[in-house]
């Protein structure tokens, strides 16, 4: 019953006025139909997020889910001519790092996941040493603090500047700095020893 | 550059005390600013002493290998499965809002106004070249909670449509949905053009294009002849005159 | 009979009058029951009832002793809102014709 999740996604009248603005007033007023839209809309973004902050996919969709529900909650504070992007992505992120500062890091170690291949790779011995630099690089980042893991992820998967993880995070942009430089030298020196 | 470490906060004070001085004198912050911001071609430097250049060569790895992680990914996840999960927890904490009364004021019958709103803006939508928003309605005297109702609309509307023509669309297809789809009794409709609609988005996409057939255009309009306020600037949410 | 037992049955009688009215979709049903009733409404099945028996139907006495129905539902979409719930009423009370004193509050809680 509750496994059933195409046939409950299905129902969403793809009717719903495409503009975010209007989708995004009318949830906050309680239109859960256009919230699903939302959801729906944004849902892809915020989960490769969380996956790569969080490097394993089940603990990215539990933060994807409990973001979307929290902001289901505040929605009806939220400033409209804020972004409503920005504002998620915020709140992702910060249960994103809540999730990593509850982790236990000897366990951390142990639970980097092997990445998935891609059924569709050319070169069997490219792919396996794209894969290897992965699996790499996965596990030296779970050396990583949670602060300095979110900021390097958001810099250097994500592409967000200095200035924006600030905001994200909500710290200094001196802090942001600091943490994607500390992320850096660990990673270099880690991926260092792995060539 | 000032210096104020922050020893409560080990993880914000300032990085450039764990910094790293090369062996040519160069901080590695600095080799790795000029890589971020581009200017490390710019020093001819950099090419050539061997300490930068390792610097970068690590950077640049670590780089690649991000690249390589990244590509390893199936492309943007599938929501599908969690967008369902969040549904179901959302839709067990609904915000139904007050109920408002139909029909007459001793007849004990209600609807939650989120279902109104709904109703309301699946009208106002099936109109060519608008979009409604914020959909708010009240009783008129806030005394007397089964009295006649108060409609505030905002709508995102085309250009070309002249305001008042549309506020006054809007308004008598309001009142015709109000009372022949749901059976409330309204006493006035105020219309806001908040925002104006991409000609892309309104190329009409109906709410529910089923089961609402058979609207009419509105064209009485008669019982909702007050509250024009249509005549709000149309320069996006939250900067309209009209808010 | 106890109070309790025909407290139910005129809970059970309202509600089984109500879910036969045109254009209710489905009574609205306590937290428990929502996402079966849902799912219940997508496959056209009945939900199995368990737990309340008449979700959607609260039964209270009022000062004069007479029975007070609280009843929530959710419109089908299509069907003039006031008209239905007339129709409720209208339904709830001829099926509970040897009940002196009735009155029922009606209240829609959505659209599908």
């Amino acid at each position: 019953m509750p496994g059933d999740g195409n046939q409950l996604t299905e129902r969403v009248p793809d009717a719903v006025p495409s503009d975010e603005a209007l989708l995004v007033v009318r949830a906050g007023e309680g239109d859960e139909d256009a919230f699903e839209v939302l959801v729906r809309r944004h849902g892809p973004t915020m989960l490769q997020l969380a996956t790569r902050v969080l490097g394993d996919r089940a603990d990215a969709e539990d933060a994807v889910q409990d973001a979307f529900v929290s902001a289901w909650r505040k929605l009806p504070e939220f400033r409209r001519d804020a972004s409503f992007h920005t504002w998620l992505y915020r709140i992702v992120t910060n249960r994103c790092l809540n999730r990593l500062r509850a982790r236990r890091p000897a366990a951390d170690l142990d639970s980097v996941p092997e990445q998935a291949a891609p059924e569709h790779q050319a070169s069997p011995a490219r792919a396996a040493e794209s894969r290897a630099a992965a699996d790499a690089l996965a596990k030296a980042m779970a050396a990583l603090s949670p602060e300095q893991r979110v900021c390097w992820v958001l810099r250097e998967m994500q592409g967000l500047s200095y200035e924006s993880i600030a905001e994200t995070v909500g710290i200094s942009l001196q802090a942001v700095r600091g943490r994607v430089f500390r992320a850096r030298r660990s990673l270099t020196e880690a991926m260092s020893a792995w060539r | 550059m000032a210096m104020s470490a922050n020893r409560d906060r080990p993880e914000d004070s300032r990085y450039e005390e764990e910094d790293e001085r090369l062996d040519c004198g160069r901080l590695l912050t600095d080799v790795w600013d000029a890589w971020d911001t581009g200017r490390s071609s710019d020093d001819p430097h950099f090419a050539d002493c061997p300490h930068c250049s390792a610097a970068l060569a690590d950077l640049k790895g670590l780089g690649d290998a991000v690249r390589r992680s990244c590509a390893q990914e199936p492309g943007p996840p599938d929501a599908t499965a969690v967008t369902a999960r969040v549904m179901d927890l959302v839709r067990l904490e609904l915000r139904p809002g007050r109920p408002l009364p139909l029909g007459e004021p001793e007849e004990d019958h209600w609807m939650v106004e989120a279902a109104v709103a709904r109703m309301l803006r699946a009208a106002v939508d099936g109109l060519p070249g608008v979009r409604a928003g914020s959909c708010r309605v009240t009783p008129l005297d806030h005394e007397d909670p089964t009295g006649e109702l108060h409609v505030r609309v905002e709508v995102a509307a085309s250009l070309g449509v002249p305001m008042r023509d549309l506020a006054d669309a809007v308004r008598a297809r309001i009142a015709e949905v109000a009372d022949r789809d749901i059976g409330i009794r309204l006493a006035t409709t105020d219309v806001l053009v908040v925002d104006i609609l991409d000609p892309v988005d309104s190329l009409d996409v109906f709410y529910e294009a089923s089961g609402h057939g058979g609207y009419g255009e509105g064209n009485d309009g008669t019982d909702t002849a007050t509250g024009d306020h249509a005549d709000g600037r149309a320069d996006g949410y939250g900067t309209g005159a009209a808010r | 009979m106890t109070a309790d037992t025909s407290r139910d049955r005129v809970a059970g009688a309202a509600a089984e009058a109500a879910r036969g009215v045109p254009g209710v979709a489905f009574l609205r049903p306590g937290v428990a029951d929502l996402l079966r009733t849902r799912i219940t409404d997508r496959t056209q099945r009945r939900a199995p009832l368990t737990g309340n028996r008449t979700p959607g139907v609260r039964v209270g006495r009022d000062e004069g002793g007479g029975w007070r129905l609280d009843i929530r539902l959710v419109l089908r979409r299509g069907h003039r809102a006031l008209d239905v719930t007339r129709a409720v009423r209208t339904a709830v009370l001829a099926a509970l014709p040897e009940e002196p004193a009735v009155s029922v509050r009606i209240t829609v809680t959505g659209v599908v």
